[in-house]
């Protein structure tokens, strides 16, 4: 005969009580394990939503960065570095710049590392009358594209451009604007003499309606000679990058600062409108992001703050329950906690009796509560429900609490009535009738 | 000497500067074998007289000593020790545990008892046979006459082998039969060396005690 014998047969006497106390227990570690489980799977949930929008956003981002860089190439270069002393007013009458820089110039940008330029194409260019076919035109010298070291992703293993905006012309060859071309019926593989010096037409470009219709493109060297410019050009034509076009005061201090004699003419505003238009784009993107945070922090913490309330009550209810049903035992076995203590029953061996019945209904209303809330809870969220998914929501974490907060509002509501009977006279409640 | 109570006084307020002397300088003692009664009307203080003599309600003034013990001069835990070792109780209500079965209720003493529990069950069990209660070893109290509730009670007053008994109107709900029965099983228990001492308001019981005593308004007359 022990304690616990004593309390195994007063519950399966008095089941009615216990079953409804384990139930209230029930509820209130459900309601606080499914909440917590709910909240949990919400807030995951969110967090997986908000990955994927930024990483759609990013997507987005990138592919409108892409589209704008095909834009930009396929609208060509939009910036010309020349000499300080070249008068625009000069350059815009005469279409081409009349002050020289040195070819070497473009090297110094191209080792510089700078970042805010791509594509450098050094070029000689002069409006020249070509005797031989009696017409004025645009010859142009070009080398190719200088590589930009900094970029290393534009290039190739022997630092040549992808995809470079101008293609070089190859010796002994020349490139034309469509206007030429058909004014003077030349084909590809016809060949043309320009002052004295043999060319094969290579490509003829399509009419784009510009000066670049009644051009003539050369190679660099063939063309100093021509025009008497050896060693040196009269402007780089380079591409900005896209990365930098929210920064175009930056582009002209970084060129002078490498070149001092240099100014930077940046001629293509539909492009920098562009550019706003795509940082705007991103900035409406970050703000309804940033938004969507807010709001989706706002509904969490409503969330919360209700299934505290829900869980409150649950406890509160149940705490109330089992007072209660522990006070109404208590004053139920009066003679029996009155011969017990007569018998010579401690006061701690009465309390351990109303504790420990309190006590099993706690473990036993918290195991159960624990398996219907995380029942309920996967029952009702959206839990992932791989392993890694599942772990995620449920963990010891969630379960210990729940495990542990039936017996604590069991033990907490029948303490004071367990101590109400411990406390008892025993005198007293044996001269009751 | 088993119990030698002295001067013991107990009173109680019922109401405002209204007090009531449930006890009034009551002194008693009880040798071992010897059944004493004190009888007396309902409320002349047999019932406190028993609680206090029994370590169970502290007297005002007083002393009682159980074995040369004082018992209101030791600590409580001390006292129920000494109780659970030392008396046994019977009650006309008899108290017994309504969900445990006959040979459970016998036993629960045990549970405050340093004793091995084997040894408590070959005595409850020869209690159970002593008092014709084989057949009902299994029953709950619900389940059993009244007479066989009182025997219960006694046997499981009986389990710790007490030196003296209280019995407070152990046969007011019994059968004379069943009246008869309880005291002689109290009887024997005197003439096996225990001390009794047995409140009533039952006249008749008195003539079996070796002493007996009359009580009125809380005193010996």
């Amino acid at each position: 005969m022990d304690i616990w014998k004593i309390i195994k047969r007063e519950i399966s006497y008095k089941k009615y009580g216990f079953i409804t106390g384990i139930l209230s227990l029930i509820i209130a570690t459900a309601g606080f394990i499914g909440a917590i489980i709910l909240l949990r799977s919400d807030e995951i949930a969110t967090e997986q939503m908000f990955i994927q929008k930024e990483k759609e956003l990013k997507e987005e981002m990138l592919k409108l960065e892409d589209d704008y860089r095909l834009i930009m190439r396929k609208m060509g270069y939009n910036v010309l570095i020349i000499h300080k002393d070249q008068s625009l007013a000069e350059l815009e009458q005469k279409g081409y710049p009349t002050t020289y820089l040195n070819f070497d110039d473009v090297w110094k940008i191209a080792e510089s590392g700078i970042k805010t330029l791509n594509h450098l194409l050094p070029v000689l260019q002069e409006k020249v009358y070509w005797e031989e076919r009696k017409i004025e035109i645009f010859l142009t010298g070009i080398q190719g594209q200088v590589p930009v070291y900094s970029k290393p992703g534009h290039l190739t293993q022997d630092h040549e451009y992808r995809s470079p905006i101008m293609e070089r012309v190859p010796e002994g060859k020349a490139d034309m604007g469509e206007e030429i071309a058909i004014l003077l019926n030349l084909r590809p593989g016809d060949k043309i003499k320009i002052k004295g010096e043999l060319f094969e037409v290579n490509r003829i470009y399509p009419r784009k309606g510009t000066k670049d219709d009644l051009n003539i493109w050369i190679p660099m060297d063939k063309a100093q000679k021509i025009l008497n410019r050896k060693g040196e050009i009269n402007g780089i034509l380079a591409l900005e990058c896209v990365c930098a076009t929210e920064m175009l005061g930056q582009l002209k201090e970084e060129v002078k600062a490498i070149l001092p004699h240099t100014q930077v003419f940046e001629f293509s505003s539909l492009i920098a409108a562009r550019a706003d238009v795509r940082k705007r784009a991103a900035e409406l993107h970050k703000k309804i992001m940033s938004d969507e945070v807010a709001h989706q922090l706002k509904l969490r913490n409503e969330k919360e703050k209700l299934a505290s309330i829900l869980v409150i009550i649950l406890i509160a209810g149940a705490s109330v329950w089992i007072f209660f049903l522990v006070m109404n035992n208590v004053r139920e076995r009066r003679h029996e906690t009155g011969i017990l203590r007569a018998i010579g029953f401690k006061r701690y061996q009465v309390l351990k009796i109303f504790l420990g019945k309190t006590l099993l209904m706690g473990i036993i209303g918290g195991i159960l509560g624990s398996i219907t809330g995380l029942w309920l809870g996967v029952l009702w969220s959206d839990i992932d429900m791989t392993i890694s998914g599942f772990q995620k929501v449920i963990n010891l974490s969630v379960i210990l609490p729940g495990l542990l907060l039936s017996p604590v509002i069991a033990l907490a509501a029948g303490l004071i009535p367990s101590v109400m009977a411990a406390n008892n006279d025993p005198a007293t409640m044996l001269n009751e009738q | 000497m088993v119990l030698q109570v002295s001067g013991l006084k107990k009173s109680y307020r019922t109401g405002k500067d209204k007090e009531v002397k449930a006890v009034n300088d009551v002194s008693l003692e009880i040798n071992k074998g010897e059944l004493v009664s004190v009888n007396g009307p309902s409320g002349c203080g047999k019932t406190t007289l028993l609680l206090i003599s029994g370590g169970l309600l502290y007297p005002d003034s007083g002393e009682v000593y159980l074995n040369g013990i004082n018992l209101y001069a030791i600590s409580p835990e001390k006292r129920d020790k000494e109780r659970s070792k030392s008396i046994g109780f019977v009650f006309q209500q008899f108290y017994l545990v309504p969900y445990l079965n006959v040979l459970e209720n016998i036993l629960i003493p045990s549970i405050v008892s340093d004793s091995f529990s084997d040894l408590y069950e070959i005595r409850a069990k020869e209690l159970i046979s002593q008092f014709n209660l084989t057949g009902r070893i299994h029953h709950k109290p619900g389940e059993l006459s009244t007479g066989e509730r009182q025997r219960v009670a006694l046997a499981r007053a009986l389990i710790n082998k007490p030196e003296i008994l209280f019995a407070d109107e152990p046969t007011g709900n019994l059968d004379d039969e069943n009246a008869e029965i309880v005291l002689k099983y109290i009887s024997d228990f005197a003439e096996n060396g225990g001390g009794v001492l047995l409140v009533t308001h039952d006249k008749r019981i008195s003539s079996q005690a070796h002493r007996s005593f009359k009580m009125k308004d809380g005193r010996f007359i």
